[in-house]
C-alpha cells in the first residue's frame, strides 16, 4: 500500500530537519523577520493567526514591562485548597492558571488553557467578580461540569489579569478531581 | 460515608439566586425503580446506611454468555439505548451488567456522573474499543489521540487542544466553515432550480456527509475535496461509505474480542478492516498531497493553512503522530456532525413555529452583525440551544464512559477502582424527572437561567472531551445558520422516525426532508 508507507519515519526525519532551523523563534532577537521565516519564501510574511502569535509578539513586551514595571504588575492572592493565603506579583495580561504554575500553586489545568476542561476552577473574591469580564457561553459550558461551582467560580485560565483587578483574592476550591484527595499532585512539565 | 451529602449540586444558571461565596447543597434526586419517566421519588437517600457492596448493585451481570445470547436474540446490538432505558426503568439509577466479555456499572442522574468524572484521574480512559485497537495493531499502524492511553496520551492531546479546540483557533476555522456553509446553499438552490415544484425533497443524508465531509477536510487541510460538486472522487465517497460501516461493524465486536472473530474468519471482522483499509487509505492521500505541497512550495501568503500544516510546522509531535490522530478526526468528522443536523432539521421540519423563532434570531443577529461570521456564532443563543436539544435526545454517543482510577460510592454502592462505568446520556435526556417534558424538542431549555449541571455531556467531559467538539460545534452553527436564511424545512408527511445503535445513534429509516426557498 504505497500511500501509507510513503510518509514514512525516513521522510519525517526530512521534514523535521529542513524545518527546524527555520522554525527558531527567538524572544532574544524579537524580531519575527528574521528568526520565524516559513520555507524559503524570500519575503518576510506575518504568520497566520494566533497559533503562533509567541513569535510575533514576545520580543516587544519583554522591554515594556521591564521599563514601567510598577504599572504591569498587580497584587494577586491564591487561597489554596488548605486555606493557606499566598500573596504574589503577577504581570498584566497573564491568566490566572499561569501565574498559578509559575508560582507551584496546584491549579490543575489538564487542557493547559484550551478551555477543554474545568480543572482550572477556582472562586473570585466579591469585589472583583463584576470586574471581570461576562464569561463566554464556551466557558459556561465547562463550568456546567465543574465540581463545586459556585456563583462566584470561574475559570483561572480564562482570567485575565489587568490593572482593575489589583487585589483580587484567587480560591481553589477544596477539590477538583479525586487524586487531589488521595494527596497526589500533578508534576509539573 | 454519605454520598448523599457528596453530590454537590452547583447550579450555574441560577446563580444569581444565590448570595455569593454560597455553595449549592443537594441530597441527589433520587429515582422510584418503579419507573423513570415518572416523577422523581422524593424518599431521602437512606445516608445513614453502610455502604453496600459492589456485589449488591442490582442487575443482570452473573451470567454473561446467557446475556449476549439474550441481547442477540432481542436485536439488544442496534437497541443498545432501548435497553439501557429498560434497565434504569427496571432497576433504578445504577445497575450492573454483563454481556459478553463487556461489564459495567451504568448510571444516569447528574449527581452521580458528577461523582463518576471526580474519578476518572489524570489519564482518563473511555471505553476501550478493541476492534480498533485491534485493526491497528493487525496494519501495524500507530495509534492517534482517540486511542492512546496514560502519559503519552496527555502528551499528544496537549498539543492538539491548542490547534484544534482552543478558542484561540477558532477564528481560523469560522472563514473554512463558511465557504463550505455557503457552498451547500448554493447546492440546494441549483437542485431547486433543476425542479418544476420550485422544492427539493430529498434524504438529505447523503448530502449531509457530503458536506460534513468537506467541512471537517477544509479545517484539517487548509484545502477543498469538491465534495459538493456534482461528480466526486469515488475515493471520497469510499471514505464516506467506510465510516458508515466501520461503526457498524464495531457493534457485535464490543461484546466477542474481535481476536476471536479474526481467527474464526468472520465477515464482521473483514468487513471491519476493509473500512479501515478504505478510511485510512483516503486519509493518506489527504495528508500526502499537504505534505508534498508543503515541501516544494512556500505557505501562500497569510492565510491560515489548516490543522495539518500547522502542526507539521509546529514539529513537537512525530509525522507518524500526526497522521494517526488527523486520521481520527477526519473519520469522526462526518457522521457524528451530519446525523445530528439531520436530526436538528427533522425536528425543525416537524415544528415550525420553532423554526420561525429561530429564523428570527438568525435575521437579526445578521442585521446587527452585518454577517460577521465570527460575531454571528456569538448572537445566537437559541441556535447553540437547538445543537444542544438535538444531542439530548438523539446522543451520537448513547453514553459517556471511563474507568475509574479511584474506588467511589454512587447511590450508597461500593465501585472499586478500575471499573468501567458508563453515564447514560440517551437515558438521562429521554428522563422525565432530569428534563421536564423530555419527550418535546424545546431548545429554550438550554438558554440561560436554567440548571445544566452535568446534562450536556454530547461532547463527553473534561480532558478527554471530543477533541473535535469546536469544529464540529462551529460547522453545525454556521450550517443552520445558512440553511434559515435561506430556506424552509418541511416533511411531507408526519412519520416518527425512530433511532438505532450502529456504534453512533442514527435514524432507523431514511428521513425525506423538503426544502423550499424564503
Amino acid at each position: 500500500m504505497p500511500t501509507s508507507t510513503m510518509l514514512g519515519r525516513g521522510m519525517a526525519v526530512v521534514l523535521k530537519s529542513s524545518l527546524s532551523p527555520l522554525l527558531t523563534c527567538s524572544a532574544e532577537t524579537g524580531r519575527t523577520k528574521t528568526s520565524c521565516r516559513l520555507w524559503m519564501n524570500p519575503r518576510p510574511r506575518r504568520l497566520f493567526a494566533e497559533s503562533m502569535s509567541l513569535c510575533t509578539t514576545a520580543g516587544v513586551s519583554h522591554s515594556e514591562v521591564d521599563q514601567d514595571s510598577d504599572k504591569n504588575v498587580i497584587n494577586v492572592v491564591f487561597v489554596d485548597r488548605s486555606g493557606q493565603r499566598i500573596p504574589v506579583k503577577a504581570k498584566v495580561g497573564d491568566n490566572a492558571l499561569h501565574l498559578a504554575h509559575k508560582h507551584g500553586i496546584d491549579l490543575e489545568g489538564a487542557c493547559e488553557a484550551s478551555l477543554a476542561c474545568s480543572t482550572c476552577h477556582v472562586y473570585v473574591s466579591d469585589a472583583f467578580y463584576d470586574k471581570l469580564p461576562e464569561p463566554d457561553e464556551r466557558e459556561e459550558d465547562m463550568l456546567d461540569m465543574a465540581p463545586l461551582l459556585q456563583e462566584n467560580s470561574r475559570l483561572g485560565c480564562q482570567v485575565i489579569l489587568t490593572p482593575e483587578l489589583d487585589g483580587i483574592e484567587l480560591t481553589l476550591p477544596k477539590i477538583t478531581r479525586n487524586f487531589y484527595v488521595d494527596g497526589h499532585k500533578p508534576a509539573s512539565h | 460515608m454519605a454520598v448523599g451529602m457528596m453530590a454537590l449540586s452547583g447550579l450555574k444558571h441560577v446563580r444569581g439566586l444565590m448570595s455569593k461565596g454560597q455553595t449549592v447543597l443537594l441530597a441527589p434526586t433520587r429515582l422510584c425503580h418503579s419507573g423513570l419517566v415518572s416523577e422523581p421519588c422524593l424518599t431521602p437517600p437512606v445516608c445513614s446506611a453502610a455502604v453496600r457492596s459492589f456485589d449488591e448493585i442490582p442487575g443482570n451481570w452473573k451470567s454473561s454468555v446467557g446475556n449476549l445470547y439474550r441481547f442477540w436474540k432481542t436485536d439488544g446490538f442496534k437497541n443498545l439505548h432501548h435497553i439501557m432505558v429498560e434497565n434504569f426503568n427496571t432497576f433504578g439509577p445504577i445497575y450492573r451488567e454483563k454481556v459478553g466479555y463487556y461489564e459495567s456499572v451504568n448510571i444516569i442522574l447528574p449527581e452521580d456522573g458528577a461523582i463518576l468524572f471526580k474519578a476518572e484521574g489524570r489519564h482518563p480512559k473511555r471505553l476501550k474499543v478493541e476492534a480498533w485497537t485491534a485493526y491497528r495493531d493487525y496494519r501495524n499502524r500507530k495509534y492517534g489521540v482517540l486511542l492512546k492511553s496514560g502519559e503519552d496520551w496527555r502528551v499528544n492531546r496537549v498539543i492538539l487542544n491548542k490547534e484544534v479546540i482552543s478558542p484561540k483557533v477558532l477564528g481560523n476555522f469560522v472563514p473554512l466553515l463558511d465557504e463550505v456553509g455557503q457552498d451547500f446553499v448554493a447546492r440546494v438552490f441549483k437542485n431547486i432550480n433543476n425542479n418544476s415544484s420550485g422544492r427539493w425533497t430529498a434524504d438529505l443524508s447523503h448530502e449531509l456527509f457530503r458536506f460534513a465531509l468537506e467541512a471537517v477536510s477544509h479545517v484539517l487541510y487548509g484545502e477543498r475535496l469538491g465534495l459538493l460538486q456534482d461528480h466526486i472522487n469515488p475515493d471520497s465517497q469510499e471514505f464516506i461509505n467506510s465510516i458508515t460501516l466501520m461503526f457498524k461493524s464495531t457493534v457485535p465486536m464490543l461484546y466477542i474480542p474481535p481476536n476471536l472473530l479474526r481467527r474464526l474468519g468472520a465477515k464482521v471482522w473483514n468487513d471491519h478492516v476493509a473500512a479501515w483499509d478504505a478510511i485510512f487509505n483516503h486519509a493518506d492521500k489527504c495528508i500526502q498531497n499537504i505534505y508534498r505541497t508543503l515541501r516544494h512550495s512556500p505557505l501562500l501568503e497569510e492565510r491560515y493553512p489548516g490543522v495539518l500544516t500547522s502542526l507539521l510546522l509546529q514539529d513537537k509531535l512525530s509525522i507518524e503522530e500526526i497522521k494517526a490522530s488527523v486520521t481520527e478526526l477526519m473519520a469522526g468528522g462526518v457522521d457524528t456532525t451530519s446525523i445530528t443536523l439531520l436530526w436538528t432539521l427533522y425536528e425543525l421540519a416537524k415544528n415550525q413555529e420553532l423554526q420561525e423563532k429561530l429564523r428570527d434570531e438568525v435575521q437579526t443577529a445578521w442585521t446587527a452583525t452585518k454577517g460577521d461570521m465570527i460575531q454571528m456564532i456569538r448572537s445566537v443563543p437559541l441556535i447553540n440551544g437547538t445543537i444542544k436539544e438535538t444531542l439530548r435526545l438523539y446522543p451520537v454517543a448513547v453514553s459517556v464512559q471511563r474507568y475509574i482510577a479511584n474506588d467511589i460510592v454512587i447511590q450508597n454502592y461500593n465501585i472499586p477502582a478500575g471499573t468501567l462505568v458508563q453515564f447514560g446520556l440517551y437515558a438521562m435526556g429521554r428522563n422525565g424527572s432530569i428534563f421536564p417534558k423530555p419527550e418535546k424538542y424545546n431548545p429554550y431549555r438550554w438558554l440561560r437561567g436554567e440548571n445544566h449541571y452535568f446534562k450536556s455531556l454530547g461532547f463527553g467531559f473534561g480532558p478527554r472531551q471530543c477533541l473535535g467538539r469546536r469544529i464540529a460545534e462551529t460547522e453545525m452553527q454556521i450550517f443552520l445558520i445558512h440553511i434559515l436564511r435561506n430556506f424552509r424545512i418541511e416533511k411531507q408527511r408526519y412519520v416518527d422516525v425512530k433511532s438505532t445503535f450502529e456504534l453512533i445513534l442514527i435514524p432507523e429509516k431514511p428521513i425525506l426532508l423538503t426544502l423550499r426557498p424564503l
